[in-house]
């Protein structure tokens, strides 16, 4: 398969079909005698930050943390935790048990759930 | 038969839809002040959206991709970025005029300051999408956009010279006032090639699953549908060209808006610019600050679609919140909506090339669109008018500044 | 045994210098095959193009940007090949001359839909 065309920026949906953001990166891990074997994918606005700017990355980092648990860091799923489903990328875990929904459930506690109706 | 029925709402539902403020300014404008002269540049115009959503829904039917997502996965982070900022920026000053219009309309009806309608009209546009699903609230609002219909009602009374308004559909030179003509076509174009819709279109064609059995039909929406919405354009260029042009008088406030239908149709003249204004514009409000959702919400891989709940997905929706009530800040600081139409217009304008050169490449892409690549009458037409629309842009802005200043 | 990473995102676009100081591409793409059971990159396919490099073959394909590109075929190198030690910099294990086959443009993978 091709990383850049197929895997890098694909749509990622969790165990339950539901969607799980995109893959920001990918990391390889070297090794002397084997080829780079694919390790992780990436999932966190840190990681599609420093595809922008590094600083910005830097600098977003800490604040990430807010968000709850897990945040501050960028978010890794081994690859081996991953199948092609239709056009995205199936993870075998459920998005609620990952750090990726902590912006979501921030804002629907803070916001979303302070509004009436709905 | 479902079939039909689908081309049928599809075209409806473009037709009511394709009148907001920018056309409708632009065309008065246009026609006031240099009477059917610039009816090439609403014809430029609607081909070049015409063959822009048959596109997007080619795409989105064929690739099962909507175009954001595939701007994001082909292009990269920093492309998208780059992308959606331009967009959000222009965009948002094109909902600022939306939603300005809204308020024009009721001030004309009740009399009541725009200010005091701002957050109002905010409200509404905010609730509909809040609480209400999608595809109830913009298949009503388009259908009601039917009501811009009366525009041609009125055109026709007036018995035009069909030959002098023919003769406005080939491309001419200014006699006059250079500046401002140039102007007046480039602002013409922006309004009538936004971008949004065929982001929009096409994230629509993959909520309704179309596939390879919907590129007929697809393309009968995008022609017929587009088509007839140009052609009330003119509509209303012809009325300007007809009751304004003649005693000189150029198309400078809101105000003067309803007097395109009163004369012909007297005082419910008035009551149907009025409302044309409002539903239309409300329509383009609702469509505007779904677009750039959706924008942003497939290039980052959230949850998008018409019945997401506030609650499942509350970055989606509060997303466009922020972007409804920031666009009706304009409104709020007394920004005239006529000025905010040809700004936003002639920026959109100006900015295409971002959008739709990528878009371009995307099309012609055989990895997504297999056999159902552009062919190059697509491409060329595509390509001139947005690259045209944007030179014009880049020239004629400076000189409208300078020219009234 | 420290590991090293690198991210493919941030080695995308990054030129490729071989023993003599030249230019041999930079890398498009990276192939990755299933080896010994592990999902693992054999090859690293470079292009010519700087800004163009994910636009780029596509952006050739269209009628009239074949005035504007560039004719150098695209190469894929083998990931013995390439030292990614500093991933800021990957080194072509080699001379220019020594490595490879151009890849064709029509060799463009197919999107899963």
């Amino acid at each position: 398969m091709n990383l850049v065309s197929e895997v890098l920026d694909e749509q990622l949906c969790d165990s339950k079909g539901k969607p799980a953001g995109r893959v920001d990166g990918i990391v390889l891990e070297l090794r002397d005698d084997k080829p780079p074997r694919v390790a992780y994918v990436e999932v966190s606005p840190i990681t599609f930050l420093s595809r922008l700017s590094r600083r910005l990355a830097w600098w977003y980092a800490p604040r990430d943390r807010r968000f709850g648990e897990g945040r501050g860091v960028p978010f890794r799923i081994p690859w081996t935790r991953l199948t092609r489903s239709g056009p995205s990328l199936q993870m075998d875990i459920d998005s609620e048990a990952t750090p990726i929904v902590a912006v979501e459930d921030w804002l629907r506690r803070h916001i979303v759930e302070h509004i009436p109706g709905g | 038969m479902k079939r039909i029925l689908d081309i049928a709402l599809g075209i409806v539902t473009s037709v009511g839809g394709f009148l907001e403020i920018g056309s409708i300014a632009t065309a008065a404008q246009a026609g006031a002040s240099f009477g059917f002269q610039l009816a090439w540049a609403i014809a430029l115009g609607t081909v070049c959206i015409a063959f822009l959503v048959e596109m997007g829904g080619r795409f989105a039917a064929v690739s099962k991709h909507t175009i954001a997502d595939a701007m994001r996965e082909r292009f990269g982070v920093p492309f998208f970025t780059t992308l959606t900022v331009v967009m959000l920026g222009v965009s948002l000053l094109v909902l600022a005029a939306e939603v300005g219009g809204v308020g024009a309309a009721l001030k004309m009806a009740t009399g009541l300051p725009i200010p005091v309608w701002a957050i109002p009209v905010a409200l509404v546009a905010w609730g509909l999408l809040w609480y209400t699903t999608f595809g109830v609230i913009e298949n009503g609002v388009s259908i009601l956009g039917l009501v811009t219909v009366a525009f041609v009602v009125g055109a026709v009374k007036l018995h035009p010279n069909y030959g002098e308004v023919a003769r406005g559909f080939i491309p001419s030179l200014p006699k006059e006032d250079a500046a401002k003509y140039w102007f007046t076509a480039v602002s013409i174009l922006g309004a009538s090639i936004s971008p949004y819709l065929f982001f929009f279109y096409s994230s629509g064609a993959i909520e309704d699953k179309w596939d390879e059995t919907y590129l007929w039909s697809n393309r009968a929406i995008a022609t017929i549908g587009m088509g007839f919405g140009g052609f009330l354009s003119v509509a209303v260029l012809v009325l300007a060209a007809m009751i304004f042009h003649p005693h000189n008088i150029d198309v400078e406030h809101y105000q003067q808006l309803p007097e395109l239908l009163s004369p012909i149709l007297g005082r419910p003249g008035f009551w149907l610019v009025v409302a044309s204004l409002a539903i239309a514009c409300l329509g383009a409000t609702l469509e505007i600050a779904l677009a750039l959702a959706y924008l942003v919400a497939q290039g980052l891989g959230w949850t998008w679609g018409e019945n997401v709940k506030p609650r499942q997905d509350a970055r989606f929706c509060l997303l466009y919140t922020v972007l409804v009530f920031a666009a009706s800040i304009f409104s709020l600081v007394s920004v005239d909506p006529l000025k905010m139409t040809q700004i936003s217009m002639s920026l959109t304008a100006a900015s295409l090339p971002i959008g739709v050169l990528p878009f371009l490449v995307l099309m012609n892409d055989k990895s997504y669109l297999h056999d159902h690549t552009n062919r190059i009458a697509g491409n060329i037409v595509v390509m001139f008018i947005s690259l045209l629309a944007s030179v014009l842009a880049i020239i004629s802005i400076p000189l409208q500044i300078v020219g009234s200043s | 045994m420290k590991i090293l990473e690198v991210h493919v995102e941030r080695l995308l676009g990054r030129k490729v210098i071989d023993s003599e100081g030249r230019t041999v591409g930079r890398i498009e793409e990276m192939r990755a095959e299933v080896v010994d059971g592990e999902l693992a990159v054999t090859e690293f396919h470079l292009g010519s193009a700087a800004l163009l490099e994910r636009v780029g073959s596509v952006v050739i394909q269209l009628p009239l940007f074949r005035l504007f590109g560039s004719t150098k075929p695209a190469r894929s190198v083998p990931w013995n090949l390439v030292d990614l030690s500093d991933p800021r910099h990957p080194r072509l294990r080699g001379r220019l001359d020594e490595i490879g086959t151009p890849i064709s443009r029509s060799d463009r993978p197919s999107r899963p839909s």
